[in-house]
């Protein structure tokens, strides 16, 4: 079991990560979903031991990273955001040496090699020097050499970032069939469709710190039945907080850039009658959206900020 | 280890896949000398202009004969155009900027060298010139080291001579003959009253000196003038001209035992400048294209802090110094490679040989000293543009001191006081000393042990840095 306890990250006096704790069983994927800038990767430095945290503990299977960091990044694969792979070597020979780092050797290695090329369908192209690669493809190469020792823990940093939707389900299959065999994931993600896809617990991160986290369903029981709308339109300042201001069941988000956020309570229809009152009272709307219960709407509700924010 | 080894293997692998770097750095000293040589060895067009010279001879003696007739020789008659002149017609010259300056021999000259004691050239400089003068300086300072390399070398038949000499006016003194007079009319008594059997050992003496020394003494005496400046190892030849060097050594020594046996002149084949030249300045320049190759080899670990690689290297099971020393060893090993390649190419080109072992260990030496300095300065400068800017200086100045670029002698003494503290000095002396004086390890000891001391000094101490730096994610 992977577990974190009150970790926390400065950079120059900023709190990049702010008392995290986290616990992730065996075969569970956890999504630390948040938008750039919320402390993922940070979280994920500290976890994989290239940042050492300023305060707080990081064990694995009762491990402690501090007590003795080579034995602990032995049991870990780290796929990072950015495909950190030597475009003039071939995909094989990036994983020999990502191999040969971990302790792997001849057959052994070699095995491994075929396996995780297999895995995420390289193959083919096993022989070819990785600057030929399409970035999906480097993608599945990255990922492959995350696996290629087979970690106990296995820490994705936006493994899908800028690749085509083809390429993306082929990392989420390969990273559902990983868990599956009891590795321990932790997935970060600003795309909503896929932490409610791939994982089984998310943690909804923000200004370093982790705001909300459970299941799909828990996280949705927080926002409750209420529905978030988005109203956009040139409002004058204090004018949106006059127009709800008799209505209990309607909290404000956010207001800003011709932009007002409302979240209204568990009632059904209840954002219509608010909107017809809000146009009654004269506030002038020019557009209108309204979301159902979800994760986007939970992170308006909790950050007052859309995810792509 | 085995990860160090493992890094090693993979950045030789990427080094062969993108050679470019390791290649251009291999042929640089090589295109590089070539220009050099080619604008300063020339024969033809490149000729040195030739610089008149006045010799006033006021000692008229047989040493004063001999250096003026050695300036008239065929290799120096093609820089220095000699004139015979008294004091006041080479003082009148001067004046009138005819010439580039006077050497006077002042009389007793060839008595005082005769009797081995101090004797003493005077020169006479031209100030309205500005380069000639020095040539004639340079000539009057050549004389001299001939001749008291020449007196030391002969003191033991010159002993004998005298003992003759006296031996024979001891005779005539007897006998009621002529004694005394200068060193001239002592060769003719000597001949007067010498027998057989001591001119004989006398030859022998001499013969036996000039044989014994003639190697060391005859090239250097021919070669200086041509490319080296005096104290500064001198290139050896290829294998037909330094037989005919030492044909013409044998017979000198053979017939009359005179230092002026090898004509330069004829043994000058039409590239022989370009040559030597070339021979001079190269290890110079491969000792500043492996610094610079090294320099771009551990700027590479930035290379890799840019692509991702090293924090992905730093997030597995090894130690973060070994990882800095894997990335130093494969510097060390590109480089020696590519020191081994420029040797190999080298012997192709020019026939020079050199102990390989020794080779190997101070070409291996000098790229730790390299990669540790650079590892250094990165460390230091705790950021790849500062190491970058901060390496290109040291770099440069320590080529500029280290005599990559402009030999030694051609540079203030105080800079020459400067040299020994850069690391192209030693690797200049030590590859120059391989190759060209058939030296071994222990004729570079003094050069191996300072590119250990700051290859392990400056390679942990640079680590160190190194790595807080990367830890720290400066």
């Amino acid at each position: 079991m992977l577990s974190v306890q009150n970790l926390s990250r400065f950079f120059s006096g900023l709190k990049a990560v702010d008392r995290i704790s986290l616990h992730v069983e065996p075969g569970e994927i956890y999504g630390l979903l948040g938008p750039n800038g919320a402390g993922k990767t940070t979280t994920i430095s500290c976890v994989s031991g290239l940042l050492a945290p300023d305060e707080g503990t990081i064990e694995l299977d009762g491990l402690a990273l501090a007590a003795d960091p080579i034995a602990f990044k032995q049991r870990i694969g780290i796929v990072p955001q950015e495909n950190a792979l030597y475009g003039d070597l071939t995909a094989r020979e990036n994983l020999s040496f990502w191999g040969g780092l971990a302790g792997l050797r001849g057959a052994r290695l070699r095995e491994r090699i075929a396996a995780v090329l297999r895995e995420v369908g390289l193959e083919e192209r096993a022989r070819e020097p990785v600057r030929k690669f399409s970035g999906g493809m480097k993608r599945r190469l990255n990922l492959a050499i995350g696996m290629i020792h087979e970690p106990r823990l296995l820490l994705l940093d936006e493994p899908t970032a800028g690749i085509d939707p083809q390429a993306r389900v082929r990392i989420l299959d390969t990273v559902r069939g990983v868990a599956r065999a009891g590795t321990i994931i932790v997935y970060t993600t600003h795309y909503l469709e896929e932490a409610q896809d791939l994982c089984q617990r998310i943690g909804i991160m923000d200004h370093g710190r982790i705001l909300a986290e459970g299941t799909l369903e828990e996280l949705k029981r927080i926002v409750g039945e209420g529905e978030i709308l988005t109203l956009r339109g040139r409002f004058e300042p204090g004018e949106v907080e006059q127009a709800i201001a008799g209505d209990a069941g309607v909290r404000l988000v956010a207001v800003e850039s011709g932009q007002a956020l409302l979240a209204t309570g568990g009632e059904r229809g209840e954002a219509a009658a608010l909107l017809a009152r809000l146009l009654k009272a004269g506030l002038p709307v020019a557009d209108i959206s309204i979301q159902p219960p979800n994760l986007q709407s939970l992170f308006l509700k909790l950050t007052g900020r859309e995810l792509r924010d | 280890m085995r990860r160090v080894l493992t890094i090693l293997q993979k950045d030789l692998l990427r080094r062969w896949r993108s050679p470019l770097a390791p290649v251009v750095f291999l042929l640089f000293p090589f295109v590089f000398s070539g220009l050099i040589a080619l604008a300063f060895g020339s024969d033809d067009d490149g000729r040195m202009p030739r610089f008149a010279l006045a010799v006033v001879d006021e000692d008229g003696g047989i040493v004063a004969r001999l250096v003026r007739g050695a300036l008239g020789q065929d290799q120096a008659a093609e820089y220095l155009e000699v004139r015979d002149a008294t004091l006041p017609e080479a003082m009148r010259a001067i004046e009138h900027n005819r010439i580039a300056g006077a050497i006077v021999i002042p009389a007793g000259f060839t008595q005082a060298i005769w009797n081995g004691e101090r004797a003493e050239l005077r020169v006479i400089r031209n100030p309205a010139q500005a380069i000639g003068p020095l040539a004639v300086e340079e000539t009057a300072e050549f004389l001299a080291l001939l001749l008291s390399g020449a007196r030391g070398l002969l003191a033991e038949p010159l002993a004998r001579i005298r003992e003759s000499i006296a031996e024979g006016d001891g005779a005539a003194a007897r006998g009621g003959g002529a004694k005394g007079g200068d060193a001239h009319g002592e060769v003719k008594r000597l001949r007067d009253w010498a027998d057989d059997a001591q001119v004989a050992e006398i030859s022998i003496l001499v013969n036996r000196a000039m044989a014994g020394a003639g190697r060391f003494l005859l090239p250097p005496a021919i070669r200086i003038e041509k490319a080296a400046a005096p104290g500064v190892p001198i290139p050896r030849q290829s294998a037909g001209d330094a037989a005919d060097a030492a044909g013409q050594a044998g017979a000198g020594a053979d017939t009359t035992g005179s230092t002026t046996g090898g004509s330069p002149a004829n043994e000058k084949p039409a590239s022989s400048t370009f040559r030597t030249v070339f021979q001079f300045v190269l290890p110079g320049m491969a000792a500043f294209a492996l610094f610079i190759l090294a320099v771009g080899l551990t700027a590479d670990i930035f290379a890799e802090r840019r692509a991702g690689t090293l924090a992905r290297q730093m997030a597995a099971p090894l130690r973060d110094v070994e990882l800095i020393f894997g990335k130093m060893l494969a510097t060390v090993t590109v480089g020696a490679i590519v020191a081994a390649l420029m040797a190999l190419i080298g012997a192709l080109l020019l026939g020079a040989r050199a102990d390989p072992a020794a080779f190997v260990l101070l070409a291996l030496t000098f790229l730790l000293a390299v990669t540790g300095f650079v590892t250094l300065l990165y460390g230091f400068a705790r950021n790849e543009q500062r190491g970058a800017t901060l390496a290109s200086i040291v770099l440069m100045v320590m080529a500029f001191l280290g005599g990559s670029f402009i030999p030694l002698d051609s540079l203030p003494g105080f800079v020459r006081g400067l040299a020994p503290f850069t690391l192209n000095y030693w690797a200049i002396e030590g590859f120059q000393t391989l190759l060209f004086t058939d030296g071994g390890i222990g004729s570079v000891t003094t050069a191996l042990l300072v590119f250990l001391a700051v290859g392990l000094g400056s390679g942990f101490g640079g680590a160190a840095l190194l790595r807080r730096q990367l830890v720290r994610g400066e």
